[in-house]
């Protein structure tokens, strides 16, 4: 129960977040949706390497920042209807580069925010280890 | 008000991804990404379907912001991903990623072709 509430307050701000960002997009290309998806994957990823390696936070804070807000500010639905709107209208070339582009960039920000997570943890290992 | 209404259908969508996400690691093995593929899917299905139907402004933005965007993640779906590539495994990576979006659109076009009829 306690997860679950935790859950619920996160998402409720990854969801207004989310739909803030998207009101101020311009342009018939879906950027703000690109803009939270990459950002919401290198948040999830460096917070999930980060509690799991070394800082302790409560189960519960933890679902808070990432199966409540991270996972409902991001978004897998108008992603995918974004792609078939353009598909739709016929425009091919912004239907392949958009998902392209979606999954590049998420993925490089996904390895990024390990790779950071594991820079931070293993330099604060390191002063441990000198001050020890 | 607006705001209130994707918040409140925010909470509802990630619940409801939680609980189907506990369900699926009862009965699977816990190195699938099964769950959110089928999270992902079922979400591009209803927003498919939900997108050309005739709707108020604030059920579209508690249905479809809210609650449908609060149900399905990009980020966790990335994730998983990057956990392949980290362990090498380049073509599971491969197929998820294509798997997932390929059945997004599918999903996503059968329901637009079932909104015409139902």
């Amino acid at each position: 129960m306690k997860n679950i509430v935790a859950i619920a307050i996160g998402a409720f701000f990854g969801a207004i977040c989310r739909f803030f960002i998207s009101q101020l997009s311009i342009g018939s290309f879906p950027f703000s949706t690109l803009f939270i998806n990459v950002v919401g994957s290198f948040v999830l990823c460096f917070v999930a390497e980060i509690t799991v390696e070394h800082i302790k936070i409560s189960t519960a804070l933890r679902h808070m920042i990432t199966t409540g807000f991270i996972s409902s500010f991001t978004t897998f639905s108008t992603f995918v209807l974004e792609i078939v709107r353009f598909l739709m209208k016929g425009e091919f070339t912004a239907a392949i580069v958009y998902p392209l582009l979606s999954i590049v960039l998420g993925l490089l920000a996904s390895i990024f925010g390990f790779e950071l997570a594991r820079v931070i943890l293993e330099r604060q290992q390191k002063e441990e280890y000198e001050a020890a | 008000m607006n705001y209130l209404i994707v918040g409140v259908g925010g909470v509802i969508g990630a619940i409801l991804r939680y609980i189907v996400g506990k369900i699926f690691r009862e009965v699977m093995d816990k190195d699938h990404p099964v769950a959110t593929l089928f999270i992902n899917v079922i979400g591009s299905f209803l927003i498919g379907y939900l997108s050309t139907k005739h709707l108020s402004s604030e059920y579209k933005l508690f249905l479809m912001i809210g609650l449908l965007g609060g149900f399905t993640t990009y980020s966790t779906f990335m994730l998983e991903t990057s956990r392949y590539i980290k362990r090498e495994k380049q073509m599971k990576a491969f197929i998820y990623v294509l798997v997932s979006i390929i059945f997004g659109i599918v999903a996503t076009g059968v329901g637009i072709w079932l909104a015409s009829f139902v």
